[in-house]
């Protein structure tokens, strides 16, 4: 049975062994984007802050998901944490909900202040008077999602390498990116009939535009493609947190 | 009398039960095989065994952080692989490296007490005055002796029904030994039991009640300091002449360590170093006199 207390007592633990460390790389983010706006600030600075700010968020999340279970990497360690009382269930929620949600909300509100200190200091000390300038609700879930996605491979990663976790889940991203990348082209080749054809093709097409599509005499149904894809990267996400869940509870120390 | 005794060992609770379990790292070395075993409550187990007889292994088998291939491990009736959470929390196990997170004793309390439902932080308390623990030091600027009387003082603070611990004793000074056995001896109750690996069977000695001699990938023995002394006297003898009833001895400085049958009824205080040398050198025999 899911108890929400002990699934409190496991964040509570989490949140201690880690919390030394997550105000430490707030303060070295803060006075480093500061010092970065200061060099910088110009009418651009916007532009510059989301980009920086959302790849700051991600990676302290990939960082924060690939040494969510650090006490794995030990022995002693691992006994300590198998033995705690709580399910596994417990456990890994908790682990998923600080390594997710939580550390996203973290470094977001961090991001967004350093933002509206530097655009405030910014505009009395410069000739530059620029308003706040906040990115859109789709592209906060664009954002979200694709924190996620990654998320997940570092959430396994975790659970299944003992040394080093972010860097061989790095690798591990890379080679099935790569993989991906080739199963895609020989696909695109079998499917749209040869590689000189899709070389052929203007490619700043719209998505939807079936019309141009079927100018070329294609022999598949684009839009069950791209469904496919949908479903394939929903499920990708869900299935290493599955394996999460699994790996986490069959491992033995 | 004797029945009486069985009546009453009839009538504790089983705790812990392994039934025809193997267990295997890898498929050339079985570590157990076919192996059976019942932890009883109300006693304190000593687990003897050379080094690489699997005591460790046996403990992570107890307590479901290693799973095993066939047969069967119970903890309250509980399958230790499912590592339930009714028995995470009546079973406490130290290993022997032990692991305490970057904080300082308030901070651990913070993080561990509240998830064992009896936790007593005035049994904590006193545990740390009697080992002569500043609360307030980080963990990190402790030496290992004092992070190891910090996790003894949590682990009996926990109140578990089961307390298993591995090496307890490394890395104790000479008082923090005596200490901890006055504490153990004080804190064990009928409900509860203490399995106690070791190798360090001199520090231990006065603390065992029942003793547990693990070889070769069996249990050679698994009895009572009382049932021991009823079959098996330990004697100090000036020469081996003239001794027939001798069944083991042991060369020492001070003349022949030997073990007799108890024939007579008498009373000798068990070495367990001896039992263990006998015990593994004359498997057998020993299984016969215990009829194992």
């Amino acid at each position: 049975m899911f108890s929400i207390k002990r699934f409190f007592e496991q964040f509570k633990i989490i949140w201690m062994q880690n919390s030394q460390r997550i105000f430490l790389n707030i303060g070295i983010l803060t006075l480093l984007i500061i010092f970065i706006n200061f060099l910088i600030f110009n009418q651009y600075i916007d532009k510059f802050h989301f980009g920086l700010g959302g790849g700051i968020i991600a990676f302290m999340t990939f960082i924060s998901s690939a040494n969510v279970f650090s006490s794995l990497q030990q022995t002693s360690s691992g006994i300590h944490y198998y033995m705690t009382p709580a399910t596994i269930t417990e456990k890994y929620a908790a682990a998923w909900f600080y390594s997710s949600f939580f550390t996203i909300f973290v470094y977001s509100i961090t991001v967004f202040l350093i933002y509206i200190f530097s655009i405030s200091v910014g505009n009395l000390f410069t000739d530059f008077h620029l308003s706040l300038n906040l990115p859109n609700s789709e592209m906060l879930w664009q954002g979200l999602l694709g924190i996620l996605f990654y998320q997940s491979f570092f959430f396994l990663g975790a659970t299944v390498f003992k040394k080093n976790p972010f860097l061989k889940t790095l690798l591990c991203i890379i080679l099935f990116l790569m993989v991906v990348a080739v199963i895609t082209k020989v696909l695109m080749i079998w499917l749209m009939g040869g590689i000189e054809d899709m070389n052929s093709y203007q490619w700043n097409l719209e998505i939807n535009d079936l019309s141009d599509f079927e100018k070329l005499n294609m022999s598949f149904d684009y839009k069950t493609l791209v469904n496919i894809a949908k479903i394939i990267l929903i499920s990708i996400p869900l299935i290493c947190w599955l394996a999460a869940y699994f790996r986490l509870k069959t491992r033995q120390i | 009398m004797q029945c009486l005794s069985t009546l009453i060992h009839q009538n504790k609770k089983t705790m812990i039960e392994l039934k025809s379990m193997n267990f295997a790292y890898s498929k050339k070395k079985k570590i157990f095989d076919d192996l059976t075993l019942t932890i009883e409550e109300g006693h304190i187990y000593g687990l003897l065994g050379k080094n690489g007889a699997g005591k460790t292994t046996l403990l992570k088998l107890m307590t479901g952080l290693l799973f095993p291939q066939s047969g069967l491990t119970t903890a309250f009736g509980i399958d230790t692989k499912k590592r339930h959470v009714n028995m995470l929390e009546e079973i406490y196990f130290l290993p022997e490296e032990i692991w305490l997170p970057d904080v300082n004793v308030a901070g651990y309390l913070k993080m561990y007490a509240n998830s064992y439902p009896r936790f007593s932080h005035e049994l904590f308390q006193r545990c740390l005055k009697e080992f002569e623990i500043d609360p307030i030091d980080k963990f990190k600027r402790m030496s290992l002796g004092q992070r190891k009387k910090v996790a003894i003082s949590f682990a009996l603070a926990t109140q578990c029904k089961i307390l298993i611990m591995d090496e307890p004793t490394n890395g104790l000074d000479i008082p923090s030994k005596g200490q901890f056995r006055k504490l153990s001896a004080e804190l064990i109750g009928d409900d509860r039991c203490i399995i106690l690996s070791t190798h360090q069977v001199r520090d231990l000695e006065s603390l065992i009640d029942t003793v547990i001699i693990l070889d070769d990938s069996h249990i050679l023995m698994n009895n009572t300091i009382d049932q021991i002394c009823k079959r098996i006297v330990f004697k100090t003898l000036g020469s081996l002449d003239n001794q027939p009833d001798v069944i083991y001895s042991e060369f020492t400085p001070k003349g022949y360590l030997a073990v007799t049958p108890n024939m007579d009824g008498s009373d000798s205080k068990v070495d367990l170093e001896i039992l263990f040398n006998m015990t593994t050198q004359n498997a057998n025999l020993m299984k016969q006199m215990f009829n194992h």
